[in-house]
């Protein structure tokens, strides 16, 4: 970083960075006016980025100027007066005594969400990821390889994949009106698969935090470039 | 006494039970004609036949049985709850707005735990430690690259550009690595975003590149910025099912279309490649199950960050594979950058990093054996009879 060959808006931004990162460190003292400020400041940040890109990249150029711009002969108006009326009727929700009249849009756009997550979830990841957990058996598709040690490996994933499943059966019976219990060869496989879970866990854990470390070693790269090439430029 | 019948499904019951055994519905027992000939002897309804007296009915109110409702749980079970409990209960606490006097030990780890992360982050941006070389690459990266460097010149690329500002420094490096060999190739990236920031990470991508390399890369010549996809997973579908009708026009109203390099896409299999670039799993599961599966020989890419890498690799390691080529992190871009030997992008926080990582590590280990000694020595000192 060289502040001399800085512009004067690039400087600004540069310090204004810097306040708002320290403002946020500033929390490891406790919950502060400073941490309050640079919150606030991106809570109404973000949402004015929002509606803006809402406009400029959805409404304005996928609603109403294809209106604006229609001619007889090109695709049917009604493609972009639907959505148009139907936007009209969800602001509806906003005033609680017409509400009812956003219902429909609302139980429209819940049933094509589910609609899309559930095929996406069932074509996209059950069916391939079954497949794939088959398909690790199969020495040709895994390019050869030790046999045995293919094996191994294969069952390895496999019991975990269904241990790790019947962890999550939660039915259970009551024998001769006693509490209920799970049966035991249930609660055995569980008992190994909750191993194979604390193993996901802690991959998990162990991703954030890199992630999270990441961005604390970026953003003190930048405070320490910034005062270090600050103090060469009074020098 | 004879047997009941069941007054719902016609079947015989012990006398004794006030509910069927069959069906589960009330039992009446059969009602006598001398009984319903009983008269009241006295009071207002004196002279009337055929009314059940009001004491009989009065006389049969009893106090319901004392049913159990409490859950039978084992010891395990309810040391959860009780950890449970705890944990709801410090997250809605409200702020304290007074303040203890002094600083709480939990304040004091937690300032000491910062400084050391930080002394150590310093020390490896001064001091850069020559022992944290960059990673070598794999077969993994390898591949990768493979995928960029055999596209044809003038190939449309989809980028997505799915994270949020937080993770630029995870990302960036191995995102500015790929767009310049994408551009220096003269591939045709097409940028495009299912979140809000994702549309101005792919304008900062393309200033990064040109700052960096000495460039300029502008649009609509090099690279076009599409946008925004609305809606999440469903507008990712509608985007599937039809690029030119979801991004009918640019947001300054041009018609994208018509452009050299994609007057031959209209589907997303006409791209040569699609490369997305995530945070989070939820979005590279979207592209994976609602995209990916359409794609045909189009290849799918993936940088991700180090937080979505342990969900997104069964999609790459399975047969046949869904993702066809993963960077993960900075350590995946830092491999990245050995393997294509171009622009020094990590290489400034490598160390600082790889300080960070163990500094966190030997805090999380001596957190750890604190908590171990303390259990023990707490153990020993309420004696073996637990008092």
């Amino acid at each position: 970083m060289n502040i001399a060959g800085l512009t004067l808006p690039d400087i600004a931004g540069l310090l204004v960075g810097t306040f708002l990162t320290l403002c946020v460190f500033s929390y490891l003292l406790g919950d502060n006016a400073l941490f309050r400020l640079a919150t606030h400041i991106f809570i109404g940040v973000a949402s004015a980025y929002v509606a803006v890109t809402a406009w400029f990249n959805v409404i304005w150029p996928k609603l109403i100027l294809p209106v604006l711009n229609w001619e007889t002969g090109s695709i049917s108006i009604l493609n972009y007066l639907i959505p148009l009326l139907l936007s009209i009727l969800l602001l509806f929700k906003l005033v609680p005594r017409l509400s009812t009249l956003g219902s429909p849009v609302m139980a429209y756009l819940v049933g094509i969400g589910a609609a899309t997550a559930i095929g996406g979830g069932v074509m996209g990841t059950l069916f391939p990821q079954v497949a794939a957990t088959i398909n690790l058996f199969d020495s040709d598709s895994a390019g050869g390889g030790i046999f045995w040690l293919l094996i191994i490996e294969s069952s390895f994933i496999l019991v975990g994949t269904l241990s790790a499943l019947i962890y999550f059966h939660f039915g259970a019976r009551s024998p001769h009106g006693g509490p209920p219990q799970r049966a035991i060869w249930i609660d055995g496989i569980s008992n190994i698969g909750k191993y194979f879970i604390a193993v996901t866990f802690g991959a998990l854990f162990a991703g954030v935090l890199t992630a999270a470390l990441t961005a604390l070693v970026e953003r003190w790269n930048f405070i320490l470039s910034f005062i270090l090439s600050f103090f060469s430029w009074l020098i | 006494m004879s047997e009941v019948q069941c007054s719902h499904c016609g079947k015989e019951n012990p006398p004794d039970l006030e509910i069927c055994q069959h069906c589960q519905s009330p039992l009446v027992a059969p009602q006598q004609p001398e009984e319903l000939a009983d008269v009241p002897p006295e009071g207002p309804l004196s002279e009337l036949t055929g009314i059940i007296p009001i004491e009989s009915a009065v006389n049969e109110i009893t106090i319901p049985k004392p049913y159990s409702v409490k859950v039978r749980v084992s010891e395990s079970q309810r040391a959860n709850v009780r950890l449970l409990e705890n944990l709801t209960k410090e997250g809605v606490r409200p702020p304290s707005r007074e303040r203890a006097p002094g600083v709480t030990i939990q304040q004091a780890l937690r300032i000491l735990t910062a400084m050391a992360l930080i002394l150590a982050i310093s020390w490896g941006i001064i001091f850069d430690t020559p022992s944290f070389q960059l990673p070598s690459a794999d077969a993994r990266i390898s591949e990768f690259s493979e995928h960029i460097i055999t596209l044809p010149e003038s190939a449309p690329v989809l980028l997505a550009f799915e994270y949020e500002p937080g993770f630029s420094s995870e990302l960036e490096p191995s995102m500015t690595i790929i767009l310049d060999q994408l551009l220096s190739r003269g591939a045709y990236p097409v940028l495009v975003s299912t979140t809000p920031t994702g549309v101005v990470q792919g304008q900062r991508a393309i200033g990064l590149l040109n700052q960096k390399a000495g460039r300029v890369y502008e649009a609509p010549s090099d690279y076009i910025n599409l946008g925004y996809i609305p809606g999440g997973a469903t507008g990712l579908n509608s985007f599937n099912a039809g690029i030119r009708s979801t991004f009918p026009l640019e947001a300054n109203g041009n018609q994208v279309w018509a452009l050299p390099p994609l007057q031959n896409v209209n589907s997303l299999s006409d791209f040569n490649l699609v490369i997305v670039f995530t945070d989070s799993t939820e979005t590279a599961r979207s592209w994976i199950e609602q995209v990916g599966t359409d794609l045909q020989d189009t290849p799918l890419l993936m940088v991700a960050s180090a937080q979505a890498e342990p969900l997104i690799n069964p999609y790459y390691n399975s047969d046949p594979r869904q993702v066809d080529g993963l960077i993960a992190g900075l350590a995946g871009g830092a491999a990245y950058e050995t393997y294509t030997g171009g622009m020094e992008v990590s290489r400034p926080l490598w160390g600082a990093f790889n300080m960070s990582v163990v500094v966190a590590a030997g805090l999380i280990l001596f957190g750890g054996l604190v908590s171990v000694i303390g259990a023990a020595y707490k153990s020993e000192s309420n004696g073996p009879s637990g008092h």
